[in-house]
């Protein structure tokens, strides 16, 4: 299954200490793979932020890291190569 | 594969599926709609739709009772109600920013993804489109 | 607010308009009826391959995107650039649940 490598690499994410959700998607907003807490619905709102992200320093080249944090937790988002990765973490 | 008339192969997993669309049409309870309407028939979709007459009294029926309801209602829709998010912000204004430990999660896990997910292509297998009853 | 989404156009099942709003980026052709006819029955089509009732389309051409959400017995376009975030376009659905009530309620539609 050509699929095998981004499911096995979600796994991984998981086991960071922390980690209890993963959402990964195209340059679209559309889900490839999700794991864990965070609705797999999300997609296109974390590819949004990233495009406002970027939109505000549009001379940057690097991508943007951004970080929403809320009583229920944290979320990181980043895009490379126009795949978008969010990874939900719970307050330590 | 989900080709229109496949149905009959994998009747067991859907026969008890209640949106199993390919219903028998004689029992199709007090719905009056021709048997056509459960076939994919590409032939006949070009003579199917509105005509034109019909299309403009449907429109302007639909503007009017949408400006009539519209004028009758006492709802108003106010701005979106937007999360509460942190119950203490200045605690997290405050707070340390995001760690370094994060930065590389969140970076490496974003090459990752990119790397595995270039490397997803379609492999053909057979053919999607199968000829019915052609010598 | 999507970026590059330049229309939305409810219709009913087959596909006459019911509330439309759009842009001035809108392409001439999209308005046409027989574009909204053609979406309304590829929703319904879809309805019959025996995978349960269909519940969004979503068609990418060179420019544009079409995305049609099945929300019997109204049908949501939203036409947008084809480069726009279809996922976020998606998701305005949720949003859009109660007055798509309403206009099911003012049309008495069933």
């Amino acid at each position: 299954m050509m699929e095998k490598s981004i499911e096995k690499l979600m796994d991984e994410i998981m086991t960071n200490p922390g980690v209890n959700g993963v959402v990964c998607t195209d340059a679209q907003g559309l889900v490839v793979a999700a794991q864990g807490v965070g609705r797999k619905s999300t997609g296109g709102q974390m590819t949004g932020v990233l495009d406002l992200a970027r939109d505000l320093h549009p001379d940057v080249k690097d991508e943007p890291i951004v970080c929403i944090e809320s009583d229920a937790g944290s979320l990181l988002l980043k895009s490379c190569d126009g795949i978008t990765i969010g990874i939900h973490k719970t307050n330590s | 594969m989900g080709c229109c008339f496949s149905n009959d192969e994998d009747k067991d997993d859907d026969l008890n599926d209640p949106s199993r669309p390919l219903i028998n049409p004689i029992s199709d309870g007090p719905s009056s709609r021709p048997i056509g309407s459960n076939v994919v028939d590409v032939a006949a979709l070009e003579t199917q739709g509105v005509d034109q007459t019909e299309y403009t009294d449907r429109a302007t029926q639909y503007s009017h009772n949408l400006s009539s309801w519209c004028a009758s209602t006492q709802k108003v829709r106010g701005p979106p109600r937007l999360p509460i998010g942190v119950a203490t912000p200045h605690v997290v204004l405050s707070g340390q920013p995001i760690s370094l430990s994060d930065i590389q999660l969140i970076t490496s896990a974003a090459q990752q993804a990119a790397r595995s997910l270039q490397e997803i292509k379609v492999r053909h297998k057979e053919d999607l489109v199968v000829p019915f009853g052609v010598p | 607010m999507v970026d590059g989404l330049h229309a939305i156009i409810i219709t009913d099942r087959d596909g006459v308009p019911v509330l439309k709003v759009a842009d001035e980026h809108l392409p001439h052709a999209a308005m046409q009826p027989r574009l909204l006819a053609t979406a309304a029955m590829a929703v319904e089509q879809a309805n019959k391959l025996g995978v349960s009732n269909n519940k969004n389309i979503i068609t990418v051409y060179k420019n544009h995107q079409l995305i049609s959400i099945n929300r019997q017995p109204l049908i949501v376009n939203m036409i947008a650039n084809a480069n726009a975030n279809t996922g976020l376009i998606l998701s305005l659905e949720a949003d859009m649940q109660e007055p798509l009530d309403d206009i099911c309620a003012a049309l008495e539609l069933h």
